[in-house]
């Protein structure tokens, strides 16, 4: 059971004050929101958390129970259970999804942490064979052809596509706390339940998540137990999903006013 | 006239890599038209050989040292060791084969690879072939495969009518010459007409000693409706002085037939690898080349295929990885000179530290090879500023009725894509590795379960600690 502590966190982009002292606190187990209008600062806290090389922290701190990610690796962070949905996943020629998701679970499994996600087995040892199935089997969860899983990973993918394999990722690898930047973007209604299906999946499970957002239709299938309005690399308001609701009606611009 | 060393020297102190000197003979540095009948006298070559040889020596000191190409202004022609021979005979089975050459081979994946599915091997240590053997299952069947000294004595027909007469010309440049005057080893591979040999036949060559030449010839013959897959691994270890690898690779696909040439060269990097390898297609056969290319100081290596008789198909897959002080000038000549014939290159670099990887390729379609189709991809990788990608195509095209494209892109490793690997739980080094081994996947996945291990492996320890 680990809590992801982000304690008066200020992050600059290339020189640029983006985040300006933001604090959250997310129990395992939780699912939190993050909206806000463009240019908030969303993207920039989820490439923050795992470490992202542009985002340099000028203060402040990130914790996931006893561990501090702020002065980890990305690939460290990841192994610790944190992993990010990002918002444009990279396309990597000649790498299938299988082959990045063997590579990556043989190191999962190196550092003891080999228990799969999807399926929350506790295995003793990691099979392979089992774990191709597993991949498979997502895949089709999220309607995806078995063709994606032998083509170059992200190329040529369309933009739900993409949307889809980053979940099929996160779903598999043994994650604790997941991070999901504006999944919605790209998806039909149809993929974007498929999606939602998938991550309430991990809810149930107990994995953290927080979910950066535009909009609040995905909260039409996922519970949150919180969400919070980003705003100038602050979070200016904090609620239910009540909350939600209320700026999909009305907007942001209430709750912007009131920081002015 | 020669040096002869006691069996089995062992020489300390030379690199962890440096294994014993086994020389029986050795000639002295340099190349005179002794030599080269010394040569000739050892191997106890027939007349037709022994002037073969020496017309060559005639061409080789006539002909100017190429400059169209790198610089080879730190070869020195007359501080080499054109020869040296090693215990004599040659050993049957594995088990005869001496601790320290078996330890070579095995670091090199011999052994297993051989009782996995190999169908016969021929190991080249220095300059004559040490080790061979063919399953009886081919030899029944009428294959030959031993080593080419051996065919000159067992096939001389074969060989008289094949050797450096048609394909590659001993008068064409100076390094054709110097390898006709002075070759050694190499394979010899007959596929009788409709034999399919549905395992890769494989040698590997090795070059030990600090200064020398290695001059294999490797000569393929596939008669009409006959398929075989060929692969030679090479590799030396690291000696301070430039050693210079001329080898000679001529194959003939007649018609119908399929020929598979693989190879996985890994020099020293005080090696000029400068090779001369063709093959003449008939109709509707198919001419495969795939390589790659790793080590040495400077590689010159431009697979040739001439495409003879109608319908006949060439491809060419290459991968060249050049790191820092190296230079890697590489590609495909295809000449197309029937109706119908086809091509494929696709030719993938990597350049890191300051290396420098040219494709220079050649296509020519004749007058009246009218329906022929070329396509040409070069792709390069370079994870940093500082090294160099030259793409240098020559097309001459006097036919209209063709179809030809040529493709050249360059990439680069980001940010954005490391990160990205990273944030799935692999490390900076594994995530490069990653993006890498993926630009090279298309030649990889032609390639037999270890080659492809094997190369992967030995581009990871090149790049290693290279980037970043």
């Amino acid at each position: 059971m680990s809590t992801l502590t982000i304690k008066n966190l200020h992050v600059t982009l290339e020189g640029k004050p983006i985040l300006n002292g933001v604090n959250l606190t997310l129990p395992q187990g939780k699912t939190h929101v993050i909206m806000g209008p463009n240019g908030s600062g969303k993207s920039t806290l989820g490439n923050t958390i795992l470490r992202h090389p542009q985002c340099a922290i000028a203060k402040g701190s990130i914790t996931f129970g006893t561990k501090k990610l702020s002065s980890m690796k990305t690939d460290e962070i990841a192994r610790a259970g944190v992993l990010l949905a990002l918002q444009h996943p990279q396309a990597v020629s000649g790498v299938t999804v299988t082959n990045l998701l063997t590579i990556a679970m043989r190191k999962f499994c190196a550092d003891g942490v080999g228990i799969g996600t999807c399926g929350r087995r506790k295995s003793k040892g990691f099979k392979m064979a089992h774990f191709r199935e597993q991949i498979k089997d997502t895949a089709k969860a999220l309607h995806m052809p078995d063709e994606f899983l032998s083509r170059s990973l992200n190329e040529g993918f369309s933009g739900g596509e993409k949307k889809k394999m980053e979940i099929l990722q996160l779903s598999l690898l043994p994650a604790k706390c997941v991070i999901i930047d504006e999944i919605d973007s790209g998806l039909d209604i149809d993929a974007l339940k498929l999606v939602a299906k998938q991550i309430s999946k991990l809810r149930a499970h107990g994995v953290s998540i927080i979910i950066i957002t535009h909009y609040n239709r995905i909260l039409r299938w996922i519970q949150a137990d919180k969400v919070h309005i980003l705003h100038k690399g602050r979070i200016i308001k904090s609620g239910t999903d009540a909350l939600a609701k209320d700026i999909e009606k009305n907007g942001y611009s209430e709750y912007i006013k009131e920081t002015v | 006239m020669s040096i002869i060393a006691p069996i089995g020297t062992h020489k300390k102190g030379g690199g962890s890599d440096a294994l014993p000197d086994r020389f029986i003979h050795r000639s002295k540095k340099g190349i005179t038209r002794e030599i080269v009948e010394e040569i000739s006298a050892i191997k106890n070559e027939p007349v037709w050989m022994r002037e073969l040889r020496l017309k060559a020596y005639e061409d080789f000191v006539r002909l100017p040292v190429p400059t169209w190409g790198p610089d080879l202004s730190g070869l020195h022609f007359d501080e080499i060791t054109y020869y040296q021979r090693t215990e004599e005979g040659r050993y049957k089975s594995w088990a005869e084969v001496p601790a320290d050459i078996k330890d070579t081979f095995e670091k090199i994946g011999v052994p297993q690879a051989e009782r996995a599915f190999l169908a016969g091997v021929i190991g080249q240590y220095e300059s004559e072939g040490f080790y061979q053997k063919l399953r009886p299952k081919w030899e029944d069947k009428g294959v030959i495969f031993c080593d080419t000294d051996t065919a000159v004595q067992k096939y001389p027909e074969l060989v008289k009518e094949y050797f450096m007469t048609k394909c590659v010309k001993a008068s064409e440049h100076k390094l054709a010459a110097l390898h006709g005057a002075v070759w050694s080893g190499g394979s010899f591979l007959y596929v009788p007409k409709g034999v399919h040999v549905d395992m890769p036949l494989q040698t590997y060559f090795r070059m030990n000693a600090r200064a020398s030449g290695q001059f294999e010839h490797t000569l393929i013959i596939v008669d009409e409706g006959a398929s075989v897959q060929y692969i030679e691994g090479c590799t030396a270890p690291k000696y301070n002085t430039s050693s210079l690898h001329a080898a000679v690779v001529e194959i003939f696909v007649k018609k119908g037939a399929r020929a598979r040439y693989t190879t996985i060269q890994n020099w020293s990097k005080d090696v000029y690898n400068l090779n001369t390898k063709r093959s003449i297609v008939e109709e509707d056969g198919i001419q495969e080349w795939v390589g790659g290319s790793l080590g040495s100081k400077t590689t010159m290596l431009y697979p040739c295929s001439i495409l003879k008789g109608r319908g006949a198909r060439a491809e060419h897959l290459n991968i060249a990885v050049a790191g820092p002080g190296q230079h890697k000038d590489t590609g495909a000549k295809v000449i197309h000179l029937a109706p119908q014939t086809s091509s494929t290159v696709i030719s993938k670099s990597i350049s890191f530290g300051g290396g420098i990887s040219t494709y220079r390729g050649q296509l020519k379609i004749v007058k009246g090879a009218t329906g022929a189709t070329s396509h040409v991809q070069c792709d390069a990788l370079m994870p940093d500023n500082i090294s160099v990608s030259n793409t240098v195509p020559y097309i001459t095209v006097d036919e209209e009725d063709v179809t030809i494209g040529h493709e050249a892109k360059v990439g680069r490793i980001s940010e954005e894509q490391v990160f990205y690997l990273m944030s799935r739980g692999l490390t900076e080094e594994e995530a490069i590795n990653l993006v890498v081994q993926g630009f090279m996947e298309p030649v990889i996945k032609t390639l037999p379960l270890e080659y492809a291990v094997e190369l992967n492996r030995l581009i990871s320890m090149e790049m290693a600690g290279s980037l970043g």
